[in-house]
């Protein structure tokens, strides 16, 4: 039990303190540079479920939306395009060489990544001089979330592809010269045998990347500043994760309804993932 | 048993369908570079053009010599996180994995259960009231936010409990007979047995910290201690708005660490994603 100690001091001090302690806040009335003003119950919460006429309300569900809006799409192009990459690379030719290109990308930070597309995507950048038009792709919508999403799956399918390669080549051989022995097309060893036998590598690969698109934070503060949007600190590429982040560093500092969002956030990601464990084993056969 | 191929035309079109997407993947990439060698003139009059026309490191001397944006010190910060925060999560995850794995004690599996849970909260949950806890303890602007926080991640234990688990018993049996204590098994027995998953682990924990973006972006408030990702970050809404030569210088200076490290040490970043799934 000693060696799990130092473990357990972080652990403690970096998860489960910030818990109870994001709860605490979110009870009080607290803000950043004020600190603490006494306890207001659950008047926060009432707030962000009830009271619409806030501002910071409105703000955050169009935040959640945002991010919301960027999961549904990213989450299964991620995952379908890491799988295609991973099948073109199982039995396909120089499998070491591209799957090393195409994970280069997945090593950068959010940083250089985004950075290196804002130019190919800047007015008069890369892109524009490509096609010989301008066209506003961080400005106006639906440019911006074109943008982004696109940058986006330049960047991260590099994580995924791998996982499923590990779990393609684990699948054994015998199961495909069973197969074509039957007759089974490529398709139909595709949907009988490679996607079922895949299937707790995809539950991880799904829920990994639910995670991540969630967390979606840097391509819009570097690419798009969280616009194009008319005024207001939401706009319309502003994940959920920037608005937190301006609720209690931004004009409002109001510290204990950033916890409160955190804490609501945080809820909501955790039934999402445990609803999808339980969909993966539903469906099992 | 792999069979040796035969070059049919599916091969051929699966060939050309990876060398499409390998283009994809690295004209980005290209373009970094390219752009970095250009004059400013050159930027804006040759965009598309991948092979500069008179190549030159003047981004490279401009950014370096910028004492307003200290591209130095930056490196210094992140090399402190990176080598403070990868120690402590090695040492804190091997000894946890070894506890969780070798010995028994009341409350083992609910514990590992408690940190598997944990796992499916994510980190934005944390970040605003790990942030007030720094600040409390008066610890913003210094190192120890972007050192403290990143042992407490659970992948570490993860990846090196399943390979403890994998060691027979009787390699420790022998041991304990010759009377050595958990410690001394731990640390002459466990931890050479594991080199390879330690070096996975430290290159990941490594990396990730050195690109880890928004609790450097949180918790450092002066320009001389931000980390290399921060700074990039700062100057493309600052100094070099717009001015994508040394932009592009930048972030080819902050890429060359890992992409680097990547090509070297290639093996270790799949087996450890491999392994992640597997147990997954």
């Amino acid at each position: 039990m000693l060696f799990v100690l130092p473990y357990f001091l972080f652990f403690a001090a970096f998860l489960l303190w910030p818990l109870a302690y994001a709860l605490w806040v979110s009870l009080r009335t607290w803000t950043t540079t004020g600190g603490d003003q006494g306890f207001t119950g659950l008047r926060h919460y009432y707030n962000l479920f009830f009271n619409w006429k806030l501002d910071d309300t409105v703000y955050f569900w169009q935040s959640l939306e945002n991010t919301g809006f960027f999961a549904i799409i990213t989450i299964p192009l991620l995952v379908v395009l890491a799988l295609i990459l991973a099948l073109l690379l199982a039995h396909g030719p120089l499998r070491t060489f591209f799957r090393s290109v195409f994970y280069v990308p997945a090593v950068l930070s959010v940083a250089v990544a985004m950075t290196v597309w804002l130019w190919i995507l800047q007015n008069g950048g890369v892109l524009d001089s490509y096609i010989h038009n301008s066209i506003p792709w961080l400005i106006q919508q639906p440019w911006a979330w074109v943008s982004i999403i696109i940058a986006t799956l330049w960047w991260t399918p590099g994580f995924n592809m791998i996982v499923l390669l590990a779990g393609l080549m684990n699948i054994p051989n015998d199961y495909y010269e069973a197969a074509r022995i039957d007759g089974a097309n490529g398709f139909q060893q595709l949907l009988f045998i490679t996607l079922p036998l895949l299937r707790p590598v995809l539950a991880f690969v799904t829920i990994t990347q639910m995670i991540a698109s969630f967390g979606l934070f840097g391509q819009p503060l570097i690419l798009t500043h969280g616009g194009p949007g008319v005024g207001g600190p939401t706009q319309s590429t502003t994940p959920v994760a920037l608005q937190m982040y301006n609720e209690a560093f931004g004009t409002s500092q109001n510290l204990a309804l950033a916890c409160a969002m955190s804490f609501v956030l945080g809820l909501i990601l955790v039934i999402l993932a445990v609803a999808q464990i339980r969909f993966f084993r539903a469906t099992e056969m | 048993m792999e069979q040796v191929a035969r070059w049919t035309w599916q091969r051929y079109l699966q060939l050309a369908a990876l060398v499409v997407l390998a283009a994809w993947t690295l004209w980005p990439l290209a373009y970094m570079f390219s752009t970095s060698l250009k004059s400013t003139a050159e930027v804006t009059l040759n965009v598309a053009g991948l092979i500069p026309q008179h190549p030159t490191l003047g981004n490279y001397s401009q950014i370096l010599s910028d004492n307003q944006d200290p591209i130095g010190r930056w490196f210094f910060n992140s090399a402190v996180a990176v080598a403070g925060g990868t120690l402590l999560t090695l040492l804190c995850a091997s000894l946890a994995a070894y506890g969780l794995s070798r010995l028994e004690w009341p409350g083992r599996d609910w514990f590992f259960y408690a940190i598997l849970a944990a796992t499916l909260i994510p980190g934005i949950t944390f970040i605003i009231p790990m942030f007030s806890e720094f600040a409390k303890a008066g610890l913003l602007n210094t190192y120890w936010p972007i050192i403290l926080v990143y042992p407490a991640g659970a992948f570490g234990v993860f990846l090196l409990r399943q390979f403890y688990l994998s060691i027979p018993r009787e390699i420790e049996e022998a041991a304990i007979i010759d009377g050595a204590g958990k410690f001394r098994r731990w640390f002459q027995i466990i931890l050479p047995m594991t080199r390879t998953p330690l070096v996975t682990l430290t290159i990941l924990t490594a990396v990730g910290i050195y690109n880890d973006f928004l609790w450097p972006l949180i918790v450092m408030q002066s320009k001389d201690m931000y980390t290399i990702t921060v700074g990039i970050y700062l100057v493309t809404a600052g100094a070099y708005v717009n001015n994508y030569g040394p932009l592009m210088a930048f972030s080819t200076i902050a890429a060359v660490p890992t992409i680097v490290l990547f090509i070297l040490l290639q093996r270790h970043f799949v087996a450890s994603a491999a392994l992640s799934g597997v147990k997954g």
